[in-house]
């Protein structure tokens, strides 16, 4: 029987693992086979996913992604750590839900920061020389907020939907390289970010929006599955795309 | 204790009100800016001012002003 989606000998650093799409998906990996270098800045949830994870060759490292202009010293640091890496996913990302008139500053430039800014530095540090192996895969979480538009989380939005010109302009520049970068756009998940969410959208409002989901709410896994895919032989020949992941939601 | 005045002026330059507009009586639902764009800001203003959180289900209850003073005042005893 062939098996098309083969982890075993990989390497793949996810960052944003201690939660959510993150940690599903180094989950999901590791039954695959592959070894995962976990990254996040919360040491105890990093530790909680490796212990629910298959194998025991995963390497935990902490990074915070307010500071992404410290990457490429921080990859070169940590080399023997990360080893040969065949992939990239970055997961690790923050919310933001205020109308324009009441964003502050700080969570207006820690949202572009983590969810876009970082994904910058993560690629330029993981295409140092001795990082990545010669052919390898970056996968990008975006959302369907990156490519339609709800009232309150503009800067979310924009930070997301810039991942996905990011990855466009990107897979242009380095598929001579042999690096492949595509981005998942989910729909609403069932995670952690959508609890801290529930704490200031009401009920109903939530209802409504799950409405929206002609298959309703989505699981990490349901996303994780197709970054997996994405970080696969199987997508050999995508590159430069969004894949969206969404129930429908953007169908309409 | 949280001083109704201040309460009644941070409220009003949420909602983008004139000073003294409000004096707490006042229905919410008869306040026209009172929508849900205003009462995401009104929940981010109560956490940095009073570093308190009010979920949409605990406003819902509210219907006047006094009765957001109320809740603002029941959460920080």
């Amino acid at each position: 029987m062939e098996n098309l989606i083969d982890f075993e000998g990989k390497r793949i650093l996810v960052t944003g693992a201690s939660s959510g799409i993150g940690k599903e998906t180094c989950m999901l990996l590791s039954r695959l086979g592959a070894t995962v270098v976990l990254v996040a800045r919360n040491q105890s949830r990093l530790e909680s996913t490796k212990a629910h994870m298959n194998g025991t060759d995963h390497v935990i490292l902490n990074f915070d992604l307010n500071e992404p202009h410290h990457l490429n010293e921080w990859f070169k640091t940590n080399k023997s750590l990360i080893g040969t890496l065949d992939g990239l996913v970055h997961c690790a990302g923050i919310s933001y839900t205020q109308p324009l008139k009441f964003m502050k500053s700080m969570f207006v430039e820690e949202t572009i920061t983590v969810n876009l800014t970082s994904a910058i530095y993560l690629i330029q540090g993981f295409l140092q020389k001795g990082i990545r192996a010669p052919q390898c895969s970056v996968v990008l979480v975006s959302s369907v907020m990156g490519l339609v538009g709800q009232p309150a989380i503009s800067a979310y939005s924009a930070s997301k939907g810039g991942l996905i010109s990011l990855t466009k302009s990107l897979a242009l520049e380095l598929a001579q390289s042999q690096v492949r970068i595509n981005c998942v756009a989910p729909g609403y998940v069932q995670s952690e970010m959508m609890d801290a969410q529930k704490k200031i959208i009401s009920d109903d409002q939530l209802q409504a929006i799950e409405k929206q989901h002609p298959l309703g709410f989505g699981k990490p896994l349901d996303v994780a599955n197709s970054i997996i895919f994405l970080l696969s032989s199987m997508s050999s020949w995508i590159t430069g795309t969004t894949l969206i992941v969404d129930g429908g939601y953007t169908t309409h | 204790m949280v001083e109704k005045k201040r309460v009644i002026h941070q409220l009003e330059e949420v909602l983008e009100l004139d000073e003294g507009t409000l004096s707490g009586h006042e229905l919410l639902k008869n306040i026209e800016n009172w929508d849900s764009l205003n009462i995401l800001g009104f929940i981010a203003m109560v956490d940095e001012n009073y570093s308190i959180s009010i979920n949409p289900e605990e406003l819902e209850k509210c219907e006047s002003v006094d009765e957001l003073i109320s809740l603002i005042e029941k959460k920080l005893s």
